[in-house]
C-alpha cells in the first residue's frame, strides 16, 4: 500500500524583509515509509518540519499547501486537510496525537522538576482516556520496550540522572506510545555519542518493521540517513536540490551539492575503512 | 556595535534619553539662564501666583521656584549620578576581585555581602546617617555602603559565569596576563549587564538622596534641592498646592525616564534579541 | 628524544555538588591516567559524554589542578610556578568544541587571532596585520574576514578562526577538544583535512578529544579508549585498531555508520 499520508506542495517561507527561508518546497510522503532529508545547517531542514505541525513564529510568512490525510476517523480536516488552513484547536489535536516530533536536545525536552515517570503519565492521560494506573503500567511498559533495564527505577529518576541517549529513547518511546500516523524527528541523534546514536537508529528500524509508521528523519549526517530512509529529500539555501529513492541519491546522485556530501562523508570513511576492512557488518562496500 | 543605532530605533529610549540629557544640560547651565537667584529672600513676592516675571511663581519665603527648580538638578540629579559611579565602581572592583580569584577571599567578601543585604536597606541608611551626623556627605556615603553589596554580588556572578566561557580558558590556556582577560574579555561583557542595572538603580538613588533631604537628614536649607522644596511646601500643601507640585512632578519625570530607560536597555542588550536579525 | 608530553597517573576529583555545608563528599573524574606524546604524533581520546575527557583536556591544559600525579611539557612540571610565567606556555594551545562560546562576541576575526600574537610577540602595526592575513589564507579564509565579528561567520567559518588563533604563535601542542562535533558533516570533513595538512606543515604534536571514531581515524596515530576516568585500551598504532580486545572498544568501533 503506498498511498500518501503527507503532500507539501510548494511551500515558501519568507520573513518580513522579504528574505527567502523556504523557496518552493514540494514533496509527497507515502504511508509507513521513512523520508529522509538531508541538508547543512541553515538548509531549512528545521523550518520545513515547523511549518507542517504549525509551530513557526507569526513573523514567518507561509505559503503553498500540506495536504494531510489521516486515517483516523474521528478527525475532520477542513479545506481538504491543508494543515496551513486548521485552526488552533485541530493543530492541538493533531500534535502529538497524530504527528509527534522528536528534537535535537532531550534534555530540554522534559520538565527538570518533575521525574521521568510522572512526566510519561501525564503525557499519556493528556492525550489519551486512562486512569493513572493503566498510565503507570503503560508507561513501566514502554520503559521496558524501548531496552533500558530497571524500569521501576528509571520511572523514579529525574531527566539530569539519565543519559542524553536513554532521555531520547523515552522521549521516542512516549511519542510512539500516542500512536501518531506521522512522527518527525529533527536530529535526533546530532547531540548524541556514537553509541547512543547507533541504539536509536536500531529503534527507528525496529518501529519502521514493526509498527507500520510514517517517519520524516531529518539529518546533516549521510550516514545517519542511510539507515534509516527510504526516499531522501537533499536541501540547500531552502531549495530542494535532489530528492529520489535511497539508491538512486547515493549511487546516482544527480546534483552536484548531493555528490560533495556524499564525497566529503566518505573521504571521511574511506582511513576507517581502510584501518578496519570491510568486516564491519554496519559498512557497505563503495559503489562509484 | 550596532547598540547606537538599536537605541535610536527604540522610540521609548530615546525619549528618555533626550529628557535626561535636556535636564542634565539644564543643570549645567543653570547659573546661566535661571531668571533669579535661587535662595533670594523676598518676603513681598510670598507664594506670588504664575506670571510672566515668575513662571513657575514663588514660594514661602518668595524665591523663584523656577530658579531653584533648575539649580536643584545640581543637588539632586548630580548627587546621585557621583553616588551611582561610585558605588558602581567600588561595588565592581570587588566583585570582580571576588569572582575572578575565587578561594577564601571570595568566601570572605561574599559572606560579608551576605551580611550587607540581610540589613533593610532604609533603616540601614537612617543608622548611618544618624552616626555619621546630618549632611550631603554622609547620605552618599550611607548609600555607598548600603549600595554596593549589590553591585559585587551582581558583577561576581557575571564574572564567573564568563569566566567559564571557552575564549577564556583559551586566554588562560595560553598563559594571558590577567589585565588582558580582565580588560579585554571581561570588562565588556558585564558592562552591559551593570549599566541596566545602574540606569535602574539611579532612580532608586535620586528617590532616597530626595526623600532623605525631605525629612532633613540630607541636602540642609537653603540649598536648592527637590526633596527639600517638597518638604519646605509640606506645611503649606492645603493652601498652596503648586509649590509642591513642581518639585514633585520633576521628581517623577527624572525617575521614570530613568526606570524606562534602563528597561529599554534591557531590551536593547539583550543577545537573544541580535540573533533574529 | 624524550617525550614532548608526559602524563604521570593524574587523578582528579571534584566536590559533588548540592551537599550540606560540612560534607565533603567527592565525584572521582579522573582515576590514574598515565600516557606519553613524542614530537609529531597525534592522540585521539575517545569516550562518550560524562567521560571525563574533557576535564583530562583541561588538566593538560593547566587549566585544573590535578589531586595528585604530574604532567611534564618538554621535561617541566606544570604545576610549578616556573612554568606558569614562562614564556613556553606559548607552545601550548587548544580548539573547543562550542565554537559560539570560543570567541569574544565584542571581538572581530582580526581580533581574535591577534591575542597570542599580542601577548607573546609585540608587533609593529604592519608586520601584525600581515601575519594575521596569513593566518586567515593558512586556514582556507581570505582578508574579507578581518573585520567580521564572530555572528557574522557560519559555524565552519568561526572555528577556522579559532585554529588560526590556535597556531598563531606556531605551538608545538595543541589540544583539540570535541573541535568538530558540533559541525556538519561537510563542514567536518573540510576542518579534519585543513588540520592534517597543518599538523604536516607544522610538525604539530596534537590530542584529539572526541566522541566520534570517524575522525580520530582521519587524524590520529594513536588511540586512547576513554571510559569513567580511566583509559581502558590504548593503541599505539592506527593500523591495529581491528584488534581491539574491550568490549566497549569493540562496541564503539561497531557502533560507526558507513555506507
Amino acid at each position: 500500500m503506498s498511498s500518501s499520508l503527507l503532500e507539501v506542495n510548494k511551500l515558501t517561507v519568507t520573513l518580513d524583509n522579504g528574505n527567502k527561508l523556504l523557496d518552493d518546497v514540494s514533496f509527497t510522503i507515502n504511508r509507513h515509509s521513512c523520508l529522509g532529508i538531508v541538508g547543512e545547517s541553515g538548509s531549512g531542514k528545521s523550518l520545513t518540519c515547523k511549518a507542517i505541525i504549525g509551530l513557526l513564529e507569526p513573523y514567518f510568512n507561509v505559503s503553498g499547501q500540506i495536504l494531510f490525510k489521516p486515517q483516523q476517523a474521528k478527525l475532520t480536516l477542513a479545506n481538504n486537510g491543508d494543515l496551513l488552513q486548521q485552526n488552533k484547536q485541530t493543530l492541538k489535536q493533531i500534535r502529538g496525537n497524530v504527528i509527534s516530533i522528536i528534537l535535537q536536545h532531550p534534555m530540554s525536552a522534559f520538565d527538570p522538576l518533575y521525574c521521568i515517570g510522572k512526566q510519561v503519565v501525564e503525557t499519556l492521560q493528556a492525550h489519551q482516556d486512562i486512569n493513572k494506573k493503566q498510565a503507570m503500567t503503560k508507561a513501566l511498559e514502554m520503559i521496558e520496550n524501548i531496552g533500558l533495564n530497571n524500569p521501576q527505577e528509571i520511572y523514579k529518576k529525574y531527566p539530569h540522572q539519565l543519559s542524553g541517549g536513554m532521555l531520547q529513547r523515552i522521549m521516542i518511546g512516549l511519542a510512539l506510545m500516542l500512536e501518531p500516523e506521522l512522527i518527525i524527528a529533527d536530529e535526533p541523534t546530532t547531540a548524541l555519542d556514537s553509541i547512543s546514536q547507533f541504539h536509536i537508529l536500531k529503534m527507528f528500524t525496529e518501529i519502521k518493521q514493526n509498527l507500520k509508521t510514517t517517519v520524516i528523519f531529518i539529518s546533516h549526517d549521510l550516514g545517519v540517513i542511510h539507515h534509516i530512509a527510504d526516499d531522501i529529500i537533499v536541501m540547500n539555501k531552502g531549495k530542494i536540490v535532489e530528492s529520489g529513492s535511497r539508491e538512486q541519491i547515493f549511487y546516482h546522485p544527480q546534483h552536484d551539492y548531493t555528490r560533495y556530501l556524499i564525497d566529503t562523508r566518505k573521504q571521511l570513511l574511506n582511513k576507517f575503512n581502510a584501518i578496519i576492512g570491510f568486516n564491519n557488518p554496519n559498512l557497505i562496500t563503495e559503489t562509484t | 556595535m550596532n547598540i547606537t543605532k538599536k537605541l535610536i530605533n527604540n522610540k521609548t529610549a530615546l525619549i528618555c534619553l533626550i529628557i535626561i540629557t535636556t535636564i542634565v544640560i539644564l543643570g549645567i547651565l543653570a547659573p546661566y539662564i535661571a531668571p533669579y537667584d535661587p535662595n533670594k529672600v523676598r518676603i513681598v513676592r510670598k507664594y506670588a501666583a504664575m506670571s510672566s516675571q515668575h513662571w513657575l511663581g514663588c514660594d514661602h519665603l518668595g524665591r523663584d521656584i523656577l530658579s531653584r527648580l533648575l539649580y536643584g538638578i545640581r543637588s539632586t540629579l548630580f548627587l546621585s549620578l557621583l553616588t551611582m559611579i561610585i558605588t558602581i565602581v567600588v561595588g565592581s572592583l570587588i566583585g570582580l576581585i571576588s569572582g575572578y580569584q575565587r578561594g577564601k577571599l571570595d568566601e570572605c567578601i561574599m559572606r560579608l555581602c551576605d551580611i550587607m543585604l540581610s540589613f533593610p536597606s532604609q533603616v540601614m541608611i537612617l543608622a548611618i546617617v544618624g552616626v555619621l551626623g546630618v549632611g550631603i556627605e554622609n547620605v552618599i556615603i550611607a548609600n555607598i555602603v548600603v549600595k554596593w553589596a549589590w553591585y559585587s554580588r551582581m558583577i561576581r556572578s557575571s564574572v564567573i559565569k564568563y569566566s567559564r566561557k571557552n575564549y577564556i580558558l583559551f586566554s588562560r590556556a595560553i598563559g594571558a596576563p590577567h589585565s588582558f582577560i580582565i580588560c579585554r574579555h571581561l570588562l565588556p561583557n558585564v558592562m552591559s549587564e551593570l549599566v541596566i542595572l545602574a540606569t535602574l538603580d539611579t532612580g532608586w538613588v535620586i528617590l532616597n538622596i530626595s526623600a532623605l533631604s525631605f525629612i532633613g537628614l540630607g541636602v540642609q536649607a537653603p540649598t536648592a534641592e527637590w526633596g527639600l522644596m517638597l518638604s519646605e511646601a509640606k506645611n503649606v500643601m492645603t493652601q498652596h498646592p503648586k509649590q509642591m507640585v513642581f518639585p514633585g512632578i520633576a521628581i517623577l519625570i527624572v525617575v521614570a525616564a530613568f526606570n524606562m530607560l534602563g528597561d529599554c536597555l534591557r531590551d536593547i542588550l539583550d543577545p537573544k534579541d541580535q540573533k533574529h536579525e | 628524544m624524550p617525550p614532548l608530553l608526559q602524563v604521570e597517573n593524574i587523578k582528579k576529583s571534584f566536590l559533588q555538588p548540592n551537599q550540606n555545608l560540612f560534607s565533603r563528599k567527592k565525584n572521582t573524574v579522573i582515576n590514574g591516567v598515565s600516557f606519553e606524546l613524542k614530537q609529531g604524533e597525534c592522540l585521539g581520546i575517545i569516550g562518550e559524554s560524562g567521560s571525563g575527557k574533557s576535564t583530562l583536556g583541561k588538566l593538560i591544559l593547566g587549566l585544573e589542578k590535578p589531586d595528585s600525579g604530574n604532567i611534564y611539557f618538554n621535561g617541566q612540571d606544570i604545576a610549578k610556578r616556573a612554568w606558569k610565567k614562562s614564556a613556553m606556555r606559548k607552545d601550548i594551545s587548544a580548539v573547543f568544541q562550542d565554537y559560539n562560546a570560543s570567541v569574544n562576541p565584542y571581538f572581530t576575526a582580526a581580533q581574535i587571532i591577534a591575542e597570542p600574537i599580542d601577548i607573546y610577540e609585540k608587533l609593529a602595526k604592519d608586520d601584525r596585520k600581515l601575519r594575521i592575513n596569513a593566518l586567515l589564507e593558512q586556514v582556507g579564509l581570505d582578508s574579507s574576514f578581518y573585520n567580521r565579528f564572530a555572528h557574522q561567520m557560519s559555524g565552519g567559518q568561526l572555528q577556522r578562526v579559532c585554529i588560526a588563533r590556535a597556531i598563531a604563535c606556531s605551538p608545538q601542542f595543541i589540544l583539540f577538544d570535541e573541535a568538530v562535533s558540533s559541525l556538519d558533516i561537510s563542514v567536518q570533513t573540510q576542518i579534519l583535512s585543513l588540520l592534517a595538512d597543518l599538523q604536516k606543515q607544522l610538525n604539530l604534536t596534537s590530542i584529539f578529544i572526541t566522541h566520534d571514531l570517524t575522525t580520530i581515524t582521519y587524524l590520529c596515530n594513536k588511540v586512547a579508549f576513554f571510559y569513567k576516568g580511566e583509559i581502558i585500551e590504548y593503541i599505539d598504532s592506527i593500523d591495529k585498531l581491528n584488534q581491539v580486545k574491550n568490549p566497549y572498544s569493540i562496541q564503539l568501533l561497531e557502533s560507526v555508520l558507513g555506507f
